[in-house]
């Protein structure tokens, strides 16, 4: 594993259990600053139950048990209040999940509710928009409800929220998971835009996505991490047969494995 | 249904009905099934319509055989399930020809009338036959047999209209009779008669007291019973399992106790003041007051309208408290996830997010809520007066619950005056519960396809 310098957040040997189940089995990673990092890996690997440790999202499920250590720019994760975490550690979901109330709202939500009464708001909402590349197109009805928009659209306004409020990461569960290829476009130039202000996590199934927008890449399979490193490094010289067999859009055959299993997404 | 007439119906119409014509002779056992009927349920209502009841067996009788006869006509043979009921129709009018008038010793003494008897074996045969005529008519096709049962289904709703319609058609009318402006607009009071002393004489006669004390109760009683009963749905969402449980169990008890005997507890609650001071501010909250007009000095009531509200509340928080719970648990988790991960406090979430998203279930709620004070006036029974020293948070407490029930057992000069207007009273509570539900209902469809409609949409 490759050591990176100037890791905002890292794990150390955690494991994440439902029930009984482990799906995490002692999972350690740096995430880079101001970098983007893709996790790829066969459905049901544990990328979700991972993306979703890092702010606590998984305290929400309550047969979730989580052991190990997370940390964010050295503090303990783990320890900290959960709301100031996920002020710092901001998440877009693979559906669209836009608030019922117009898109100027629904981006100051955050901003609201950490108490930032300011009277920057219009500044806040016009950059965040623009960020997330979709000012242009709503700039003309921010009052309007956002549920009126199309999901890439929508999906897009959830990334401005998120902006909003300048988390110093931000994790992405398979956002453009329910989008046309056009919106998916679009979502990519925004992260691309992204890249340098803020730290992107985000899961994939897409590999020529994650070959396009992603500076490191992290392999997952059956809740382990097969390999870790910078993506042109990984796409030209994978250390890992199973890895190299995934990213040329095959199955994965690991040795202790007999069969693998297809990626959803080619 | 003439030869000529059928050849011409079926030269100018489309053969689009399968209605053979001439089946309409079955139109005879139909209407000989309807006198019938008619004749059963009249006597529902009235024992002079049962001397009908002989007569009207025989029309049938002589119905079904005319429809007997043309089958037999046609098909060169007896309907069998027809014969059945000709062979039953008959004895029915055999059986009420034998059965004397009042069956208990034979005379007026006797417990059991003629009606006894010939009501349910009218509605039966009736039916029978209605729905047998019905089956000749459409045919024998297998949506012929499904029409032929709706006899049997009619005739349970038919009985339970006309039970209804004897209970309210009183109401309706006598209190539609007693109804006038002044009624509606006069407050009922007395004054002091002219020679002094503790005779009192009879003021201006009308309703208003209990009016504006039913509405002014259930004001106070949804004004006292929306924040504890939004609280409790919100405490419920957010921890289900044992409190949730506790407020069913509650709302069940509720519903099952006898609303007199919570009506008994909140009178103990105001007998048991009986010492203090009428004037005081505590004893003035709960018991109520007046000025004696005599003295001039404050005498106490039996219960305020602000005891009284709070007492309904304890009645209508549960239900509340379930409608916040229903809307906050129909929020999409999606919502809920997103306002977390904006690191939203779950207070935030709650007011700009779950409660607007609630607000129709809470706003339905508390109309329900409005209906079932009313209808649960009962429970305040022992505290009320009949308003004659006013209406306000303070006074005694009245309704038009009260002013129904004071017409029989209310203070004599009440009950003297005011007993013409007994059921004008109870129609105004019934227009006002019914209101009140019928809102309730128009609110619950109107909301249940509201605009969170187009988030599950994509
Ligand atoms: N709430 C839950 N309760 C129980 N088990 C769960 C829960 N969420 C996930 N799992 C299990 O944990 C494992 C990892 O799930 P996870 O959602 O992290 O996978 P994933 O890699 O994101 O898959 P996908 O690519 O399909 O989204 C799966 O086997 C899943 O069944
Ligand atoms: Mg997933």
């Amino acid at each position: 594993m490759e050591t990176v310098t100037g890791n905002v957040m890292e794990t150390e040997v955690l494991r994440i259990s439902y029930g009984k189940r482990e799906v995490l089995k002692g999972v350690g990673i740096p995430i880079a600053k101001g970098k983007v990092t893709a996790i790829v890996g066969p459905s049901g690997c544990g990328k979700t139950t991972l993306l979703r440790s890092l702010n606590r999202l998984t305290d929400l499920t309550s047969s979730c048990r989580v052991t190990g250590r997370i940390t964010l720019d050295g503090e303990d994760c783990i320890s900290m209040d959960p709301v100031l975490l996920r002020r710092r550690v901001g998440m877009v979901f693979q559906k669209p999940n836009p608030f019922p109330m117009s898109i100027r709202d629904n981006v100051l939500y955050g901003v609201q509710a950490q108490g930032n009464r300011g009277t920057k708001h219009d500044e806040i909402v016009e950059s965040s928009l623009k960020k997330a590349v979709i000012w242009d197109e709503v700039k003309d009805r921010l009052g309007h409800s956002a549920l009126d928009l199309s999901g890439g659209q929508q999906q897009r306004v959830c990334i401005a929220r998120t902006l909003a409020v300048s988390p110093e990461v931000v994790l992405m569960d398979e956002p453009a998971g329910s989008l046309d290829p056009r919106s998916t476009l679009l979502l990519e130039e925004s992260i691309a835009a992204m890249r340098g202000d803020y730290t992107v996590v985000i899961v994939t199934h897409d590999v020529g996505e994650a070959r396009r927008i992603s500076d490191f890449l992290l392999f997952m399979y059956e809740g382990h991490v097969i390999e870790y490193g910078e993506t042109e490094r990984l796409f030209s010289d994978p250390r890992e047969a199973a890895t190299r067999d995934y990213l040329a859009g095959g199955l994965v055959t690991l040795p202790d494995t007999a069969e693998g299993e297809a990626p959803t997404a080619a | 249904m003439t030869e000529a007439g059928r050849q011409s119906a079926s030269t100018i119409a489309p053969p689009v009905a399968t209605v053979d014509s001439a089946r309409l002779v079955f139109l005879v056992p139909m209407a000989g099934a309807i006198v019938g009927a008619g004749v059963g349920l009249g006597t529902l209502v009235s024992n002079d319509v049962d001397a009908a009841s002989v007569p009207a067996l025989a029309i049938l009788t002589l119905s079904l055989l005319t429809a007997l006869s043309y089958l037999r006509m046609r098909a060169g043979r007896w309907d069998r399930p027809g014969l059945i009921l000709l062979v039953a129709s008959a004895a029915a009018a055999g059986v009420l020809l034998v059965v004397p008038q009042w069956m208990y010793g034979m005379n007026v003494n006797g417990i059991v009338h003629h009606s006894v008897v010939s009501i349910p074996l009218l509605l039966l045969v009736s039916t029978a036959a209605g729905a047998r005529a019905i089956q000749w008519i459409s045919g024998a096709s297998p949506s012929g047999r499904d029409l032929a049962l709706y006899p049997w289904l009619a005739l349970p709703v038919l009985l339970a209209l006309i039970a209804y319609g004897l209970l309210l058609g009183d109401i309706v009318i006598t209190g539609i009779g007693g109804m006038s402006m002044s009624i509606l607009t006069t407050a009922y009071h007395t004054v002091p008669s002219s020679n002094g002393g503790l005779a009192i004489s009879i003021g201006p006669v009308g309703l208003l007291n209990g009016i504006l004390g039913t509405l002014l109760l259930t004001a106070m009683t949804l004004l006292i019973a929306v924040l504890p009963g939004v609280g409790a749905g919100v405490f419920m969402n957010e921890y289900p399992g044992r409190l949730a449980r506790v407020v069913d169990f509650c709302t069940q008890m509720l519903r099952a106790v006898s609303m007199f005997v919570i009506a008994a507890a909140a009178f103990g609650i105001v007998k048991s003041m009986n010492g203090w001071d009428p004037g005081s501010f505590v004893s003035q909250l709960v018991r109520g007051s007046f000025t004696d007009p005599v003295s001039g000095a404050p005498k106490p009531e039996n219960g305020s309208f602000l005891f009284a509200a709070a007492v309904l509340a304890l009645l209508v928080m549960p239900v509340i408290a379930k409608m916040t719970e229903e809307g906050l648990r129909s929020a999409p988790r999606e919502l809920r996830e997103g306002s977390i991960a904006l690191g939203a406090t779950d207070g935030h979430a709650l007011r700009r997010i779950l409660l607007p998203w609630a607000a129709p279930n809470i706003l339905t709620g508390l109309v329900i809520a409005a209906a079932e004070a009313n209808g649960s006036l009962a429970a305040i029974l022992f505290l009320e007066g009949v308003g004659e020293n006013g209406v306000g948070l303070t006074n005694g407490v009245t309704s038009l619950d009260y002013s129904v029930f004071a017409t029989l057992y209310g203070p004599i000069l009440y009950a003297h005056t005011m007993q013409k207007y007994q059921l004008t009273a109870a129609l105004l509570l019934l227009l006002l519960t019914a209101g009140l539900s019928v809102a309730a209902l128009l609110l619950q469809r109107r909301f249940a396809k509201r605009y969170r409609g187009s988030m599950t949409a994509n």
